[in-house]
Order: structure tokens, then sequence, then C-alpha cells
């Protein structure tokens, strides 16, 4: 649901900008919006997730199943339509080891749960993890190298020194060391103490709180380092030496000067850095510690169906398709926002 | 673009000087085998602990005594001995005429070592009393030191760092006679004093090249085979040793070499599917298209592993104080059918916590009376009795946690066994993880209600799972102790007849696994293996150690 | 310029000491230790074993200890036996006789593999990583930049979302599910490449192609991204303006400035790359050095762990260097600072 309001920020706020920026011409905001509603593919991308975040709130009206329910006898059951795309797979009918049921949409999994309704429930911690990471990273990492850029000298220095740190250690390095912390600590902590609070949260989102602290805390820098960077190639540019010479304030030059010019390659490189949290998401339960069982994710399934993949390619490759799809929807998304929020496209087309 | 050319070329250029190829001559017969993936952890007999290790070990420093590997049966390794009317003082005849031999990689041939003055060096009693003593120093910081520790006169107070290494009972009364003073008789102490970490170890070597004494290039052995090379993370090669004598248990080899490849399971199946690995673990993913496959089905041997898969409970946290309710989760789960949807692999299920393939152990078939039985009725109404004395419903137990180490595997068990108990009992219970290290702590320091570990065999005795990991004195997980059990095990341990030790044992099992209920058994492991039909092998019941000098190539 | 370097370096120093020591605490705050078992041990092998490793001396001398033997170089004379606690990388002799030799850099034993030393995995293990690891980024950046030139200078065409459709699929199937595909169809089922292994040409093809593609989408795009924006730049139609061709314009004048993006985040993907990829390499067995930025936190391999650490530290920290060098090299307009 983050993700809405992340990606939504231009839409939702029209109304508050346009008025008193209508006055100096067409705002950033309702100009961007014009052109993101003409890029077909932008929108493309913008239903795509509404679907999804639609399809993760109302789950259990969707999912023709239950997540968690399972009918052992029919592990890794499939329809025959789904023997028949991949032909590797063959029914027991067939002299082969598929039991056919069309019971399950897409197949079940090793348990002989619906693979289509773990799909749909697994698109909640997908799209939460997708949220998080872009939330913590653009909302620190912007402020955070935006100040140190336009800043310079020993500001700058020292705190791009702190991101050099941060940003020193193998995310996964840290990223385990914290789980195994948190998972141990806080698990037989008294009722009452933050500890227990922070577990429970934790139990209650099925073990996922715990991974949403850790991509938070070690996902800002590499957003800090790029800001810096854009801000260090605009902020000698004319127009914000012209801004500086009629006396525009520093905030007011970062943020209504600086921060349109690079906000292009910022947006690409987050909803490009997107599907690296999901597929994150797929490594850590790759080496055991996503999700708690049976919570389903994107990434715990095709991490587990990646095991099986020559023997029933089903099991991985529908979620790698719905990981796909909503790749595809944040990236089209990403460039039409990029294109729209382009300053030296104003007024263009 | 021709910036990219560029450093694309230079790149290629680079890959090629650096590559090297490992190939092995083609009329040799070697055999690729598939452990698992990282490396050896040691090849020193005094520090080894893990499968990988052990198996390599087994090959080049054969223990006094050696299992058959099929039958159990205890037989003569690198000694044969005789025992005191006691039980106390075993002498070992060594076998004459072996050879301290070394890889030389120059000549690509195994030679015999030879001392300062040119004579070559034989095993002898002195390396088997200078080996004991090493694996016991304290200073080594063996990890398996504590099994031989107890067993040996003096062992215990030497490793602890009380007592002196002259006070071991243990004598080399002249160049091929070793003698082992025990510490109390017991029934399978030829099979400790045969195990690895009791294997001769090379004096001048180790105190030559210290730490890296086991690598290729320093390392001298005396088995049946000889390590040729070992890259590190990759691969280890051990090569046919031609100076071996030959016994009746330990035969000369008729294959040349065998090489480790270091792989995780689906990457050595798809190894074996394309021809390029001769042995290799069945991955469970697949196991349905391999039995289904004319062709796989052949290559696919299930062999009994040496492990135990089980449940235990936390004995002080309610519900799980009572007997009644331990039991009820116990016969709530229906184990073949978790064998035959989930685990897949021919799986036993398991009422007892002894395997039931040592001449000891006690088995379901023999004490069915013993067997704590799959009844939901009866689960139900011992369940219901304790609700009914607690004056509470199903819904007002406390949260239950069931708790494993991460692990795919693990999480499939458990989430079946909690639908299990949700269907059969009524009780939701949640699953936790923990990461491993993280886990043991936990298991030592605060156990959940429920979590779950495996046990695999040091040596085919009962006495290995139910005294040495469930008598009080070794402090088993989760809080169980129990004075009937402790006193049945320690009667068991000092007794010689098999028969008279199973019903002793078996009585302890009914206490442990039935009327006490303080682990739930699950299942016992198979090994899966696929073989390669041009290889002619033994199947090992040893859970996990193959003789490779018994295994042959076709054509 | 040299004093720039200098000064980073200085920088460098103490980012890897503030890492190690954050890394030191850390490591040792988390439950469990190297010598939990499935069966516990008994208390006199636990002692024997933190005896052994130092591990049982107060918590500040083994940090002081462990940083002492990393930095401060130890002169030997005489005969000098390596053992798993005194193994140094850098060995210089010096022309002093009887053997008197600089020793630098003990980063300690590895308390998994019992005869074993960090420096060792450094040795065997990190050559194979930084081989893959270059392959791995040659082709990211020959797909990746190209694949993004055509789509800025194609925008909205069937070019553009034909790169960008590849570039999805590149990032969006992980390299758990790429890796056995690949590993299927070309080492099992055609048989044209091995399925694992490690030392031939052959065997660098399928995880340097699996570790690229997921890279070289992420620079397509930013290159796409920053190219469009640099095309719209004043000093980009002066030199139209000028009368220099097309492809001139763009390589010699769009291209550098709009590497500066590109370049930031090829830093990191190097330092990753370089220093091992646990997939890949467990994928394709491949003896590499990313297994133990799992493995040693598994095992609680203390002294593998901080060496992994400092590792992949000082390679960022160098990578990012570069890309300020770069940087500046790119745009006259950035000061070193």
């Amino acid at each position: 649901m983050a993700v809405a309001e992340q990606k939504q920020g231009p839409v939702n706020s029209i109304p508050k900008l346009s008025t008193d920026e209508y006055i100096k011409g067409e705002s950033l905001w309702s100009d961007a919006w014009r052109r993101l509603r003409r890029n077909r593919a932008a929108l493309l991308g913008i239903v795509i997730i509404l679907i999804n975040i639609f399809a993760a709130v109302f789950a259990p009206f969707v999912a023709p199943k239950d997540f968690k329910t399972q009918v052992l006898v029919d592990n890794n059951a499939a329809p025959q339509w789904v023997i028949d795309v991949f032909p590797v797979m063959t029914s027991k009918e067939e002299g082969g080891y598929i039991t056919v049921s069309s019971e399950y949409p897409l197949g079940a999994d090793s348990l002989g749960r619906d693979l289509l309704s773990r799909i749909i429930y697994g698109a909640r911690v997908s799209l939460s993890v997708a949220a998080v990471g872009p939330a913590v990273a653009l909302l620190v990492g912007v402020i955070f190298g935006l100040t140190a850029g336009y800043a310079g000298g020993r500001v700058d220095n020292i705190m791009m020194r702190f991101v050099d740190i941060m940003y020193a250690f193998p995310t996964i390095l840290l990223i385990i060391l914290l789980m195994a912390y948190f998972r141990s600590s806080f698990n037989d902590s008294q009722p009452g103490t933050l500890a227990y609070t922070l577990n429970a949260i934790d139990t209650a989102f099925g073990g996922m709180f715990f991974i949403f602290i850790g991509i938070g805390i070690t996902s800002w820098m590499g957003m800090a380092r790029l800001t810096r960077g854009q801000v260090l190639s605009v902020r000698e540019k004319e127009y914000i030496e012209a801004a500086r010479s009629i006396g525009t304030g520093r905030s007011s030059i970062m943020i209504q000067h600086i921060l349109p010019n690079i906000l292009g390659p910022i947006i690409v490189s987050e909803t490009l850095t997107i599907p690296s949290y999901i597929s994150f998401e797929a490594f850590l339960s790759f080496i055991g510690l996503g999700v708690n069982p049976p919570t389903p994710s994107w990434g715990a399934m095709i991490s587990e169906g990646a095991r099986a993949i020559q023997t029933y390619p089903n099991q991985a490759i529908f979620p790698a398709l719905a990981l796909f799809f909503i790749m595809f929807a944040f990236n089209f998304l990403g460039d039409g926002l990029r294109d729209a929020l382009d300053p030296r496209m104003r007024g263009v087309d | 673009m021709s910036k990219y050319l560029r450093f694309v070329g230079l790149a290629l250029v680079v890959m090629m000087l650096m590559s090297l190829t490992l190939g092995v001559s083609a009329q040799e017969k070697v055999v690729t085998f598939q452990f698992g993936p990282g490396d050896i952890p040691s090849l020193d007999p005094a520090l080894a602990t893990d499968t990988s290790s052990i198996q390599v070990i087994q090959e080049i420093f054969p223990g006094l005594t050696r299992l058959h590997e099929v039958t159990l049966e205890l037989q003569p390794g690198m000694a044969d001995w005789s025992l005191s009317d006691d039980g106390l003082v075993y002498t070992f005849n060594i076998l004459q005429g072996v050879p301290w031999v070394k890889y030389n990689a120059e000549s690509g041939a195994v030679e015999e070592v030879t001392d300062a003055d040119g004579n070559v060096r034989y095993v002898t009693a002195a390396d088997f009393v200078y080996g004991w003593q090493r694996t016991l120093d304290p200073a080594t910081a063996g990890d398996y030191a504590y099994v031989l520790a107890p067993w040996v006169a003096g062992g215990n107070a030497f490793n602890s760092g009380e007592g002196a290494v002259e006070d071991l009972g243990l004598v080399a009364l002249d160049d091929y006679t070793l003698q082992v003073t025990a510490s109390e008789p017991a029934g399978f102490l030829a099979n400790i004093f045969g195990m690895w970490m009791a294997a001769a170890q090379p004096s001048w070597a180790i105190e030559e090249y210290g730490d890296f004494w086991t690598e290729p290039e320093n390392i001298v052995s005396y088995g049946p085979f000889a390590l040729s090379e070992w890259l590190h993370e990759e691969s280890a090669t051990i090569i046919k040793n031609p100076f071996w004598v030959g016994t009746e248990a330990i035969p000369a080899s008729t294959i040349d070499a065998v090489q480790f490849l270091f792989l995780e399971e689906s990457a050595g199946f798809a190894n074996f599917e394309a021809g390029l690995l001769d042995v290799t673990a069945a991955p469970l993913a697949d196991l349905d298209r391999i039995k289904a496959d004319p062709t796989l089905s052949e290559q696919l041997s299930v062999g009994p592993g040496g492990c135990t898969y089980y449940y235990g409970y936390n004995l002080a946290k309610p519900p799980f104080d009572d007997a009644r309710v331990r039991r009820a989760f116990s016969m709530a789960i229906d184990r073949q059918s978790l064998i035959d949807n989930v685990l897949k692999g021919g799986q036993e299920p398991a009422f007892f916590f002894t395997r039931p393939n040592f001449s000891a152990s006690p088995t379901a078939e023999m004490y069915p009376q013993y067997v704590i039985g799959e009844d939901l009725d009866v689960a139900r109404g011992e369940l219901q009795s304790y609700l009914d004395e607690k004056g509470i419903t199903i819904d007002q137990l406390p949260p239950i946690t069931l708790m494993h180490n991460e692990s795919e595997a693990h999480a499939r068990i458990a989430q079946a066994i909690q639908q299990m108990w949700a269907e059969n009992l009524g009780v939701e219970v949640q699953i936790a993880t923990q990461e491993w290290a993280v886990y043991l702590q936990t298991l030592r320091e605060d156990a959940p209600q429920v979590w779950r570990l495996g046990w695999c065999l040091d040596y085919p005795d009962p006495h290995n799972f139910l005294w040495d990991v469930f008598h009080t004195s070794t402090n088993p997980r989760g809080n169980w102790s129990n004075a009937e059990f402790d006193a049945l095990v320690d009667e068991a341990k000092v007794l010689i007849d098999n028969d008279t030790r199973r019903d002793l044992y078996a009585d302890a099992e009914n206490i442990l696994s039935n009327t006490e209920a303080g682990i739930i058994p699950i299942y016992y492991y198979t090994s899966l293996a696929m073989t390669n039909p041009r290889i002619e092998r033994t199947y090992s019941q040893l859970g996990g150690t193959q003789y490779f000098e018994k295994w042959d190539i076709k054509g | 310029m040299a004093v720039f370097i200098f000064r980073r370096f200085l920088g460098m120093i103490v980012v890897l000491i503030l890492v190690s020591a954050i890394t030191f605490v850390l490591m040792r705050t988390v439950p469990g230790g190297p010598f939990d078992r499935e069966k516990a041990l008994p208390e006199q092998t636990i002692r024997q074993l933190e005896e052994k490793y130092h591990l049982n001396d107060p918590f500040f001398l083994q940090y002081t200890r462990y940083i002492g033997d990393i930095m401060v170089p130890r002169m030997t004379t005489g005969e000098f036996k390596r053992s798993v606690t005194e193994d140094y990388l850098i060995n210089i002799p010096l022309p002093f006789g009887d053997n008197t030799t600089i020793r630098w850099m003990n980063f300690g034993p590895s308390i998994k593999t019992r005869s074993r030393t960090v420096n060792d995995i450094f040795r065997d293990n990190l050559p194979v990583s930084f081989q893959l690891g270059m392959a791995a980024l040659a082709v990211a950046l020959t797909i990746g930049v190209p694949a993004g030139m055509i789509a800025a200078l194609n925008r909205n065409t069937g070019w553009d979302y034909a790169s960008m459709a590849i570039a999805i699929i590149g990032v969006s199937v992980p390299v758990i599910v790429m890796g056995p595909i690949l590993r299927y169809i070309f080492g099992v089922e055609l048989k044209l490449l091995p399925p694992t292994g490690w030392g031939t040409w052959q065997h660098v093809i399928m995880p340097a192609v699996s570790l690229g593609l997921a890279s070289s989408a992420l620079l397509a795009r930013l290159t796409r991204a920053s190219l469009l924006q640099v095309l719209n730049e004043d000093y980009i139609r002066t030199a139209r303006a000028k009368g220099l061709t097309e492809r001139a314009v763009i390589i010699m004048h769009a291209m550098k400035n709009a590497m500066i993006p590109v370049v930031t985040v090829i830093g990191p993907i190097f330092a990753a790359l370089v220093t091992g990829t646990f997939v890949a390499e467990l994928v394709f067995g491949i003896p590499g050095m990313g297994k133990f930025f799992i493995t040693s936190i598994t095992n609680r391999d203390y002294p593998v762990i901080m060496g992994t650490v400092l590792l992949y530290a000082a390679f960022l920290v160098i990578a990012n260097m570069l890309v300020d060098i770069t940087y500046a090299w790119l745009d006259p307009r950035i000061r070193y600072d």
C-alpha cells in the first residue's frame, strides 16, 4: 500500500500545489502528470501496480483457496494445460510423475498448496518489500545526498565518509547478522518490553518486519551517493548561479532548482532498485532467512521452485512471471516519470 | 565503442591465460563422487568432525578396527585384537609391513616414506600411541577427543588438563603390539578404538609441517588410498596406494582414484545427468521424476542413513510439562503420510530414537508394546484429560511455538506437521525459525516448547544414541532428565551380551519415546544416491562413509 | 591529484578501522559461537578451543590483537615456520642475511577449516572471484551501455522498447532461476558447456552471463536516462551547431557526461562482483570467495567474517575513489575535495 503513496505522490499532490503555483504558470507536477498521462507504457505500469495492490489487499476474496491449507496427496499436482505448456512435465497417465488436477489453476506446490493463491497472497510480502526499500532510500538518501552535495566542503566530506562507512559493509553480511540478532534476542523477551513488541510485530508480519529493518538500514546509501553525484554535476550550472545571485535561499535552491533537475536519474535508479529489493528477499529465502513459513512470498516461492526447475518448472516460472510483471510495471512507470519530470521537456509535446 | 571492445578482448585474454585443465587420464578407473558444497573442513584425524572429512580419513588413515559397511560387523582394520577376561585390557596386533606413503606430484606416483637413514617408515604401535596422545592432548583441542577420552584409563584427566600423558592406559609393547587399558568395560569399546580420531598419526610430519601437515604436498598416510590433490572449495582426489598390503576387511583397491567434487545437490545432479559425475545425492525436488523415469529409476539407490530425525519438547514449558500432552502430539503425527508425500525418500517411520539396524537395537517389530502408535482417538483422549484436569479448552492452551533451524526441508516437515496437529488435535502452533548457530544457543539456554534436531551415529550401538544424547550427565536438550531411564542405560552400558542389552534399551526407549514421551521420533534417514551404471559398488549402511577399495568400474 | 589520492587513502584506513570495529562488536554480540554443535561439546573442549583461538581474552584485547596482527609489520630473522596463527600476506625479504624478512598483514586462522588461514582464502579463492567478477562486469558493460545508448537515441521507438524489455528480463529473473535454467539447457541438454566447475574459459560463460545480465539492466536504463538528459544540454546543441557529425557529438560530448550516474553504480557493482557471488558459486560449483560471506556467519568463523568484511570494504572504498577520479575526468567542473 505504501507503494501507492510512494509512486502516486506526484498524482495526489496536484490539487495541493496547483492553487499557488498556477499563478506562476503551469506547475511542475501538473505538467508532469499531463505528460505522464500521454505515456501509454507508463499508464500500463500504473494499472499493473494497482491490480497487484488490489490483489494483495483483497487476497482473501481474490484467491481461490487459502494459502496455507495443504492437501498432501496433491503435492506437486498440476492441471493438464500446465503439463502441455512445459514439455519436460509428464503426467502419471503417460508414465510420468505429475498428478493431474484441475483443482489448481497453476498447479500445487510440494505440500499440495494452491500456487495461484500463494502468488496472490505473496504479493503482500513482495510489494511491502518493494515499498519499504525505496521509501527509506528516497527519504533518507535523497535528503542526505542533496545536503552533502550542495553544502560541499567539510560538511560534504564528513557526510560522505559516514556514507562510506555504512556503504563499506557487505549488505548481505550486515543483514544476516542483524536478522540473526533480532530474531534471537527478541525471541524470549518479557511482555511489555520494546523487544517483545518488535518480536510480536515481526510474528504478525510473518517474519517480514526484520527483513524490512535490514533492507531499510542498507538501502539509502547508494541513493545518497547518486544524489550527491547529480548535485555536483548541476550545482555549478548557470541557472543555479543565477538563482543564487538573486538571493534565493539555500533550501529553496535545493528543492526548487536542483531537485527537479536531478529527479530523473533518481527516480529511474530507484525503480531500477525495486527489483533488487524483491530479489534480495528471494535471496534471503534462498539462504533460509526469509519470511516464516507458511507465509508465502514470491522470493521464497521462486527460490524453492528454482531447486525443482527441471522437474516442476511451473513452481518457479509462475511466481517469476508475477515478479516480471511487477518489475515491468515499475520500470515503465519509472521511465515515464523520468520523461515527465525532466524540466527541460516542459512545454514540449 | 572501441573502448568496450578492447575491454572485452582484454578480459577474454586474461580468462584464457588463467585457464588450466584438470583432467585425469582416460584409461584409469576414476570414480567421481559428489560431496556437499564447501571445503572439507579437516583431514587431520585428531580434528575431523564431519562426514566429508571422515570419509576421506577412513580411506587414508584406517583405524585399528573397521566396521563392515554393509553388515556393520566389526572386523580387524589395522590390527586384530584380544581382550582380557575383565574386559579392560585390549591388546592390538598391528598389521606388519604397512609403509607410510606420500604422493609425489612430479612423478604422479605414490611413494614410500623413508626416514633420515633411507629406511622405509612402517606404521608401528608407536604411531598409534602418538596419535591417541595427540588426539587427547588438550593443546590439540580436537572436537571428538571427548568420545575417546572417557574410555581410556586416564583419558579424561589428561584431556581436561589435569592428568599427565604418562598416566594414559596406552603402551606400545613392541613395534607391532599396542596395549590399551580401558577405564571401564563396555561391549562397544573396540568400535570406539577403531574410530578416526584413534588412527595412527605421523609424529615427524606433524612436527615438521605443523598446522599444514594435511595439505597434499605435506601429508603422509598409510591406508588403501593416498591424497593426491586438494583444491580447496573445489575438489579433492585420493589415489590408490600400491603399497597397501590388503586385508580381508580392507582389500587393495581395484579403482585407481576417487575424485570428490564439492557441489550442492542440484548442481551434482545436473553433472550426473550430463554424464560427468558417477555418484551423487538424489535431490528431493527431482525424486518423483527420477522414480518415474525408466533409466534414472534404475540408477537410484535407497540405503539407510545414519541418523534419526526427531522433535523434542521443553519439558519445563506448559503444556509440555505433562506427559499426556507430549504423547498426544507424538501420536497425532502421521509419519507415513509425511514420508510418502513430503520426504519421498523411502524413509522409515521412527517410534524409537535408536536406529533399528545395530545388533543391540530394539525395533518396533520386536517390542510392539512399547510403540506409541498413531491412534488419534487415544491422542485426543489424552489431550482432553489434560484439558479437563486444568479446566480449560483447547483455545485456552498457552501459545505453542515449534522452532527449527532455517532450512527448506525442515520448513516443509514443520508445515506438514503443523497442519496435522491442527487437523488431528485442533491445536494451532506457530512456526519460528532461527539461523543455525543462534538456534543451537537457544536450545541450550531456553529451548522453545517444540524443537527439532537430528542425531547421527558415531558408532553403531544404542549407547551412542540413548546414553550419549539423553543420559542426564550429558545435559540433554529440553530439560529431559529421568532417573529410571538413566539407570537402564547405565546398566546396559557395561554389559556385553546384546540380547540383555536390547531388552534394557527397549525399556529405556519405552520411557523416552512412549510413556514419558520426552521426544517425538519422526523418521529414520535414508541416503538416496544416483550411481552411474558403469560403477560396481557396495552400499554402505554407515550413513555416509563408503569403502571405495571395494568398488570397481566395469569395462 | 596525488594529494587527493593520499587523502583518500588515509580516509580509507579510517573507514576500514571503523568498519572492522563495528563488525567485531556486531558479530560477537550475535548469539551462538564457533563451537556450538548439534551435540554440545564438553566444557573442557570448548575451553581448549577458546584458548587456542584467544577467544577467552578480554574483548578489547582481542580486537587490538586482531588489528595489530594486520596493521603492524613484523620483522623476523632465522627460520620462519608458517602456522595458522602466523601467516602473513605480504613477505618482503631484506638483504641483511639470516633470512631477515618484513612480514605484514596476518588476517588470522579459519576456525572452521582447520588447516587454512584467511590469507589462504584470499590467495586461493579471491582470484577466482576476481576473474569471474571481471568477466561478469565485462558482460554487463558490453550489453548494458550500448543497449542504453540505442534506447536513448531511438526514444519511444521499437528499439527503445525492445532494449528496455530485455533489460527488465535481465533484472527480474534472479540468478537463482537464471542459473539453473542455463545450467540445464547448455550443460545438461545441449552439453555445450560444463554444467559446473572452474578452470577453463568454458566454465566462465554461464556464470558471467547470468551475473552480467542482472547488472546490465541497471546500466542500460541508467545510461538511457542519463543520455536523454544530457542530449538536451546547451553544449550538445552547440556541438551540433558547430557541424560535428551526430556520432562525434554523441561519443565525444554526450556520452562523456552521461556516464556520470552510470559510473556511480559501477563502483559498488564492481566491488560486489569481484568479491564473489554466493548464488552463482553455488549453482555453478565455483571455488570463489562469495560463499564465505554467508558461511563464515553461519559457522561463526570470526576471523573469516572479519576478513571478508574488510576485503569487501577495501574493494568498495577503492572503487569509489576511482569513481570520484572518473567524475573529475568526465566533468572538469567537479573539483576534488
